[in-house]
């Protein structure tokens, strides 16, 4: 099984960073900002790589 | 499949938990639980298990309950909250599943049911706690086959059983095309061909009965 990819999401709402798994960021594109319920894009998320991922 | 989402945050400024004074120079606090009684409904006790070079404030009231010899277990009752974030998070029968205390900081991790009940708490938080920080969310994604497991005991496979069908294993007897024939796989085991696939079928006999059985 693949390891699961990691997301830092910046609200560009509410300025809140998150760190989330990909099965959260597709919740939060669909339903908005977990803490502000503003909608958000892909824009919002940028992959993380961990160092024993590589 | 479940749609939990693990949601760890942090707090950064609780006046309603007397620990994290104790953290702000000393070492972390890594055990944390409460229980409530019928007996005082009023008030939570709460255990903690602390470095033995923590200053304990008399105006606790901590009671020794176990000594680890480099830490020791305290307990102390104290009147409840509403303003406590355990309590925010257990109102929505959300209890709280790890709790570090870290700088002066509450580090509290619990398992939502949902999105909405997520939303709920940290609604609920934020009343108390603007400077709430959510530090990581990752929600259940098992599919349907990663959903359908089960526990193979290996321990029902004898020694023998296990050397033949992991050098059967390993020689490729299991690929298309084989990368190792019956014979083959035997000689490199030092034993008979008919003695190789009595084992191998004694063994494949377990697991596949394993697997169909719970199927």
């Amino acid at each position: 099984m693949p390891p699961t990819q990691t997301h830092s999401f910046a609200c560009p709402h509410c300025g809140r960073t998150i760190e989330l798994d990909d099965a959260m960021k597709a919740t939060l594109v669909q339903t908005g900002c977990v803490v502000c319920g503003c909608p958000v894009t892909e824009t919002a998320f940028t992959p993380l790589t961990h160092p024993n991922t590589n | 499949m479940t749609s939990g989402i693990r949601a760890e945050i942090c707090l950064p400024t609780v006046s309603t938990c007397p620990l994290t004074e104790l953290t702000v120079s000393g070492p972390p606090i890594y055990s944390l639980t409460r229980s409530y009684s019928k007996e005082a409904p009023e008030t939570v006790t709460v255990e903690c298990i602390l470095d033995n070079s923590c200053s304990l404030p008399d105006s606790i009231g901590f009671t020794q309950v176990f000594d680890y010899g480099t830490k020791t277990a305290y307990r102390f009752t104290m009147h409840r909250s509403d303003d406590s974030p355990f309590e925010r998070i257990e109102q929505h029968g959300v209890p709280v599943a790890e709790t570090i205390i870290r700088d002066g900081k509450l580090f509290l991790t619990f398992h939502a049911t949902d999105l909405p009940v997520l939303r709920s708490i940290l609604d609920s938080l934020r009343e108390v706690y603007t400077d709430l920080q959510v530090q990581r969310l990752l929600q259940s994604s098992a599919d349907a086959s990663e959903s359908d497991l089960i526990q193979v005991d290996r321990s029902q496979l004898t020694e023998r059983q296990r050397e033949v069908l992991n050098t059967a294993y390993e020689m490729g007897y299991f690929t298309h095309p084989k990368g190792a024939n019956a014979g083959e796989v035997a000689a490199s085991l030092g034993i008979d061909q008919s003695t190789f696939t009595e084992h191998l079928a004694a063994a494949q006999r377990k697991i596949l009965g394993s697997i169909v059985d719970s199927s």
